[in-house]
């Protein structure tokens, strides 16, 4: 009971971290680096996207390239869709074959309905996977019965507007049923001169939740899901001009469609053994790029936890996964087969080993993969958690994961026009990049070492220091087959370079650095985290000329020093403060500078059950760039400062 | 098939092994959710704001309540500038007039001698707060939240924070 006692009420109610064991445990005796956003942080914040709120975990790279796209990775190798990053919601993985990534934009389930989101920097392969390389974002919801009644949020600006409705009730003792929605439009980013660039997004969704706890031992979860927008894509074209060709920036307008349902059943055959099985389908329709891309995922796993005796905690699950994607071809890409199916089977067995019980933890494990493009593979991993007192512990691990190679790397071809620049060349070179899918891809993968510290300094402040040293392999590389002269009509003399490239697994790379987290509070209601990551990051490709193989994800975007410092004070019980600073060292490859970003919020609560808030954010500048690469036909898309007004009402 | 009876044994050693921690396994897990349900109790009177400002804050229960004595484990624990006093009474015709708090379990609130000002009512059941109760808990699959009827608590100038407020699975404003 001690222990329960010394918790926060949102801890005994729902803070447990399942994402790093399968299992629920407190944030302190995780062996990984782990964050977790509370449901009180969500609520504090006056994000209008998910991403927003990523923003706060140390170490990872948060940043808006586009009105319907944002980077968020952990640990380096920032890019459109990170493709090292593990997405799910409640354990059920949204990450996107085709595209190697999330489409960020399309999550817009209701904030307000979301019980914290555990964030784990470091590869999760042995438990969740491959491509968990560098992480693991699992968005946990809250059950229907924790969000009884009518509650509304309403958050408006001259940019952006967000409309969030949820209507919960339990209709017997054992269901319950929750319907909501989302609504939200963004007039997108803007150039450096002030002019919006146009990439503008609208999107919605609707979904039901029907949990049903027939028994203590019982618990069962039907989720249904639909949501469709339409977005303007910004992209850089050349135009025919008297004086040569010239950079423009198009805007095509695009759409999206998706449905999910997902049913988990989960069993306690006894205190100390439970099942839990779940079967997922998903529906995607979305146009990028001048394609249309259509998925169907099928998803089945059945996963149990079995506490064998006091020194010995199996974690075991089997896994299939079948993904249908059929890719219509456009001006930029083409799918020469036009239709493709993946097919997946896993399994895991991890045992936590209690040596000295409470002390001295040993956990070893495997994920065991086949699919049918990059055949069999493990993924094992060692950790240990050592507590040597009440207020000090420490853990290590040893980790092998791997990222499957993507659909697009495989089977697409693509064609498309770059103008690329870089701090040597201020006028940007035409490049006509031609690329060819290889079939032959092979998995990339990590050896990663890992070690923290969780530290009490007192009673209100505590540290918590995680470090890694990242070794990559077969890293997949855009390799040039030949380079000409571009000509482009009417043009007699060649405009820029025309080259043949392919994709092969031609490099390696090395990564170290820590993240640093100093959370507490100055008086019960001052609270305030200060954190600092540090990255340092190298890729080598194993052809030396310059140009002849990059890395497909670069380390170019991605920063080295990141420090953020955020606080919250409550004045009496009507008004809350909210503040963060957050600092972003300049790019790897000098093409974004540095910046530093403020974002505030004050909120008052004239009524119990009415809170009217203002929120800013991005304050310190009009605008400034978060991301910027040269390999894909990217503007510079300046992210503006954002001031909105939000309501929230709970009946 | 030469595994088959291999296997079969094994399943049946499984399922005997599971069969036999279940009893004490049931034991443990009834005394550990008394515990978090007398932990969330304790932390929802730490965000409660009473009329009285004694030094002692009085709950009180039936002592053949179900977590009486996990609650019991609570006694005079510290809840900021009041300390708690847990009381076990052998029924409530013992008088529940000094109590500021009243654990009544499965109990309806309207069974209840009827609530004097700056007292309220604690109770298991999802109607609970539907039937004049304050704080209502509900287990649902396995895990325990808590409800509230503000405007019996507002009735008895009983104030509870926005911050549990919103931690609340369900509030009658």
């Amino acid at each position: 009971m001690d222990e329960l006692l010394g918790m926060s009420l949102e801890d005994v109610l729902s803070q447990e971290v399942t994402s790093v064991a399968k299992k629920a445990q407190h944030v302190g005796d995780a062996p990984a680096a782990v964050y977790v956003i509370s449901q009180d942080q969500i609520s504090r914040s006056g994000a209008l996207a998910l991403t927003d709120l990523l923003r706060r975990v140390p170490g990872l790279e948060v940043f808006q390239l586009q009105g319907s796209a944002t980077s968020v990775s952990a640990r380096g190798f920032s890019s459109r869709f990170a493709a090292n990053l593990l997405v799910m919601v409640d354990g059920a993985a949204i990450y996107n074959t085709p595209i190697s990534g999330m489409f960020w934009d399309q999550a817009i389930f209701p904030l307000q309905d979301i019980e914290r989101i555990e964030v784990i920097r470091g590869p999760g392969g042995t438990l969740w996977g491959s491509n968990s390389i560098n992480g693991v974002i699992n968005i946990i919801t809250k059950q229907s019965v924790d969000t009884q009644g009518l509650h509304l949020d309403v958050k408006a600006g001259a940019r952006d507007m967000r409309g969030e409705f949820g209507y919960g009730a339990q209709l017997s003792p054992v269901l319950g049923v929750r319907v909501y929605g989302t609504y939200r439009h963004s007039k997108g980013l803007q150039f450096a001169d002030g002019r919006d660039i146009g990439d503008k997004w609208n999107g919605a969704l609707g979904g039901v939740r029907l949990d049903y706890a027939p028994s203590d031992s019982d618990s069962v979860v039907v989720l249904g899901e639909l949501s469709g927008g339409r977005f303007t894509e910004s992209r850089t074209d050349v135009a025919v001009t008297p004086s040569g060709p010239a950079e423009i920036v198009i805007g095509p307008r695009n759409t999206f469609d998706s449905e999910h349902v997902l049913a988990r059943w989960k069993h306690i055959f006894a205190p100390d053994f439970e099942l839990t099985g779940q079967v997922y389908f998903n529906r995607l329709y979305r146009v990028e790029v001048d394609a249309g891309v259509s998925r169907d995922l099928y998803d089945a796993s059945l996963e149990g936890h079995w506490r064998i005796s006091r020194m010995h905690d199996v974690n075991f699950g089997i896994s299939g996964r079948i993904s249908h994607d059929a890719v219509g071809s456009g001006g930029l890409v083409s799918f020469p087969s036009g239709a493709n199916t993946d097919r997946w089977l896993t399994g895991y067995l991890q045992d936590e080993i209690a040596l000295v019980p409470d002390t001295f933890t040993l956990t070893a494990g495997s994920k065991f993969e086949l699919n049918n493009f990059n055949g069999f593979h493990v993924q094992p991993s060692l950790r240990m958690f050592y507590r040597h007192s009440e207020g000090l512990a420490f853990w290590g691990a040893v980790s092998r994961a791997t990222r499957t190679s993507l659909l697009q790397q495989r089977e697409m071809n693509a064609n498309f026009f770059l103008w690329q620049r870089d701090k040597r060349r201020p006028q940007p070179v035409l490049t006509q990049v031609i690329s060819f899918g290889n079939k032959h891809l092979r998995n990339e993968s990590l050896l990663a070492f890992e070690a923290g510290m969780r530290a009490s300094l007192s009673r209100s402040w505590s540290l918590d220091l995680s470090g890694f040293r990242n070794l990559y392999d077969k890293l997949v590389t855009a390799d040039l087959i030949s380079s000409e002269p571009l000509y482009v009509a009417p043009y007699t003399d060649p405009v820029g370079i025309r080259t043949l490239n392919t994709f092969r697994n031609n490099a390696k790379g090395r990564s170290w650095g820590f993240e640093l987290l100093l959370s507490g509070q100055i008086t019960p209601q001052w609270k305030t985290e200060l954190s600092y990551s540090y990255l340092d990051l190298r890729i080598d490709t194993k052809t030396v000329a310059a140009l002849s193989s990059v890395p497909s994800i670069p380390r170019d975007a991605s920063s080295r020093h990141q420090v953020r410092v955020s606080t919250s004070y409550d004045i009496g019980d009507k008004v809350s403060l909210e503040g963060a600073l957050h600092y972003v060292s300049r790019s790897f490859d000098a093409v974004r500078p540095g910046f530093a970003d403020l974002d505030l919020r004050a909120a008052y609560r004239p009524l119990t059950n009415v809170e009217i808030a203002v929120s800013g954010s991005h304050l310190l500048k009009p605008r400034h760039l978060e991301y910027y690469t040269n390999y894909i036909p990217l503007p510079f898309g300046y992210v503006p400062r954002v001031v909105t007004l939000e309501t929230r009402v709970r009946f | 098939m030469v595994y088959f009876p291999t296997l079969k044994r094994t399943g049946l050693a499984v399922i005997a092994l599971l069969l036999s921690m279940a009893p004490w396994g049931q034991a443990q897990a009834s005394d550990d959710s008394g515990n978090v349900k007398a932990v969330i109790i304790f932390n929802i009177l730490r965000f409660a704001s009473f009329p009285h400002a004694g030094r002692a804050l009085k709950l009180c229960t039936r002592s053949n309540e179900v977590i009486a004595r996990n609650l019991q484990a609570l006694d005079g624990r510290s809840l900021g500038e009041r300390r708690l006093d847990v009381v076990l009474v052998p029924s409530w015709s013992a008088g529940t007039g000094a109590c500021d708090v009243i654990y009544t379990g499965s109990g309806d609130a309207k069974a209840l001698p009827k609530a004097r000002y700056g007292q309220i009512t604690i109770g298991d059941g999802p109607s609970f707060i539907d039937r004049d109760g304050t704080v209502g808990l509900i287990d649902f699959g396995g895990q325990t939240r808590f409800t509230i009827n503000a405007r019996i608590a507002r009735r008895a100038d009983v104030r509870f924070s926005s911050q549990l407020m919103r931690l609340a699975a369900r509030v009658i404003n």
